[in-house]
């Protein structure tokens, strides 16, 4: 039978002379298998730039962010605010707390009938600091913490709002703690985390709440038509390393098709037609092996510009792994052929 | 180790390329298989190898011992018309091919490889990547990993076709103190190797009636 006695170390020794030499034709694959690599890791970074760019955008635009009121007008209702302001304890929860929107009061630096906000502390953490938030499309006076006056001459500490969502809809008011003494209001709200899912959120969130009087309901600051965080975890391009692992599976198909001649060398001299495709598959398995260690490579230098590194990784390491049987797939019939004839090949 | 061939026919699809073929090649001996081109000597060799079935006849290969068994490329050497090679690695590596692939350690099969080198004249060159040799010197690496193969039987397909005189010479040499210990066959139209051979087998052109 077609056998030889080759030791598996030096047929890993003939695997690593033919790819990792500059002189040989799989040292292309290498270089290529480098590209492919961190290539497929750029375009998953330039991905989540994008997503991040389209979040930022959308969070200034009031997305995760969720009033719950009456659901008619004529039948209000009263949410407790021990049960609004512990909604920050839920995983997926920034901030959260009640609202109640007190009166308008005329201040000396901002103008009369400004519209003044009661919050609870979690809803606005910078209450905490003894300060009233003055929203910045008021004109405050100064960039940051000044003194502000009422026309009666009441003195408070202010700090300018600059930061935020239009969802929230305080950047023409002053936001005042609640009264220690307010246990419930008409509405609470919440800031969901960027990649949270809102949908699912809603309903846990809504169950939560104690309230009294009429029935609650739960809205959306600003409800996009389609989330940008889910089609950011659907889209097509996420599998760009599989089309690379394939393209690279095809192409070591094609180098090792132009080795046939040197195929006949190892055939004519011992080497068995199951050893030379070991040979070959083992070659393909380290050129494979560099462009998922590329991939690692490249995803561990900009894991924090990537959304989903761990997702990442396992596609860039199922595309390695496609490269693996394409190249496999592509190469599997030369060492079966016949020797005489692939030594004709030129 | 003997090698017999009864009434053979070959062909490629429906071409013969020969028919009705009997020969004897014996061990301890130098043969040397000659006819002009595309008379069928690489087709010839080929079957003998194993690599190709005849489309009728039997090829043999008798045991010392007379026990009767189908070629197969297991038992040969093969030294390529074409001197195939790994042209990226160097003379050694290509010939280490021949020794690895028998099971021997590294440091045997190095020390073989040189000496497979030396027989042939080209062991300067030993560390030069193939791609870098003169076809004479690439034709002299490709019998020396045949050589270095533990195989007692050496097909040498045209070996000589790019060597001087002295070269020719040299592996005539060598041929000769190998025949002690193989089955050597050499398609060749080479006069110094006829000469050096004790027999030759001579392949007429196949005719074919149109
Ligand atoms: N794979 C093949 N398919 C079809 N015909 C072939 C094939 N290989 C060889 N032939 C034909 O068979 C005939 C014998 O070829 P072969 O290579 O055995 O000749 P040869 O005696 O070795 O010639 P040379 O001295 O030129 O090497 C030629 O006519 C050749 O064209
Ligand atoms: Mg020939």
């Amino acid at each position: 039978m077609d056998t030889d006695r080759w030791r598996l170390t030096h047929l890993v020794r003939e695997v690593a002379r033919n790819v990792l030499n500059a002189r040989s034709r799989p040292a292309l694959l290498l270089f290529l298998a480098v590209i492919f690599g961190v290539g497929g890791i750029g375009y998953a970074a330039a991905e989540s730039h994008a997503l991040a760019n389209q979040l930022a955008a959308e969070q200034a635009a009031g997305r995760n962010i969720i009033s719950f009121g009456a659901l008619d007008p004529n039948e209000p209702v009263l949410i407790d605010r021990a049960s609004c302001d512990q909604l920050t304890e839920i995983a997926g929860v920034t901030r959260a707390g009640l609202v109640q929107l007190a009166t308008s009061r005329d201040f000396l630096q901002l103008g009369t009938n400004v519209p003044v906000l009661a919050a609870s502390q979690t809803l606005f953490p910078a209450l905490r600091d003894g300060v009233v938030l003055v929203g910045s499309a008021l004109r405050p006076p100064a960039a940051t913490d000044f003194t502000l006056a009422t026309t009666e001459g009441t003195l408070m500490q202010a700090r300018v709002n600059h930061a935020e969502p239009t969802g929230l809809n305080t950047n023409s008011v002053v936001v005042v703690p609640l009264t220690p003494g307010t246990t419930s209001t008409s509405a609470c709200i919440a800031v969901l985390d960027q990649r949270a899912d809102a949908s699912l959120l809603t309903p846990i969130l809504t169950a939560r709440l104690h309230t009294a009087g009429g029935q609650i309901v739960a809205q959306p600051a600003s409800s996009p038509a389609i989330d940008p965080v889910k089609a950011y975890l659907s889209r097509p391009g996420q599998y760009v390393p599989l089309i690379l692992g394939l393209v690279g599976g095809l192409a070591t198909g094609l180098v090792n098709r132009s080795r046939t001649s040197e195929l006949a060398a190892y055939r004519l001299s011992g080497t068995s037609a199951r050893s030379s495709a070991l040979l070959l598959g083992l070659e393909t398995a380290l050129i494979a092996g560099v462009t998922a260690t590329s991939a690692v490579a490249a995803i561990l230098a900009l894991h924090d510009r990537i959304q989903t590194p761990l997702a990442t990784a396992c596609i860039a390491l199922a595309g390695a792994a496609t490269w693996w049987l394409t190249g496999i797939l592509a190469t599997i019939d030369i060492p079966f052929r016949n020797a005489i004839s692939l030594a004709k090949d030129r | 180790m003997r090698l017999s061939i009864e009434e053979v026919g070959l062909r490629y699809g429906k071409v013969d390329v020969l028919t009705g073929f009997s020969a004897r090649f014996e061990d301890h001996t130098l043969t040397a298989l000659t006819g002009p081109s595309g008379s069928g000597k690489t087709t010839l060799l080929a079957a003998m190898a194993g690599y190709l079935q005849p489309s009728s006849g039997t090829i043999r290969l008798y045991s010392d011992e007379g026990q009767p068994s189908p070629p197969t490329p297991a038992l040969v050497a093969w030294v390529p018309q074409g001197s195939n090679a790994l042209s990226g690695r160097t003379a050694l590596d290509n010939v280490l091919l021949g020794a690895l692939s028998s099971g021997r350690t590294m440091t045997d099969a190095v020390a073989v490889a040189t000496a497979a080198l030396e027989r042939v004249g080209v062991a300067h060159r030993a560390g030069a990547a193939a791609k870098t040799l003169s076809g004479g010197e690439l034709q002299r690496v490709a019998f020396a990993r045949a050589l270095a193969s533990d195989k007692p039987i050496i097909f040498a397909d045209e070996p000589t076709a790019n060597l001087d005189a002295d070269s020719t010479d040299q592996l005539a040499h060598v041929l000769e103190a190998l025949r002690s210990t193989r089955l050597l066959v050499v398609a060749t139209h080479d006069p110094i190797l006829i000469e050096a051979a004790q027999t030759a087998v001579s392949l007429r052109p196949e005719h074919h009636g149109h």
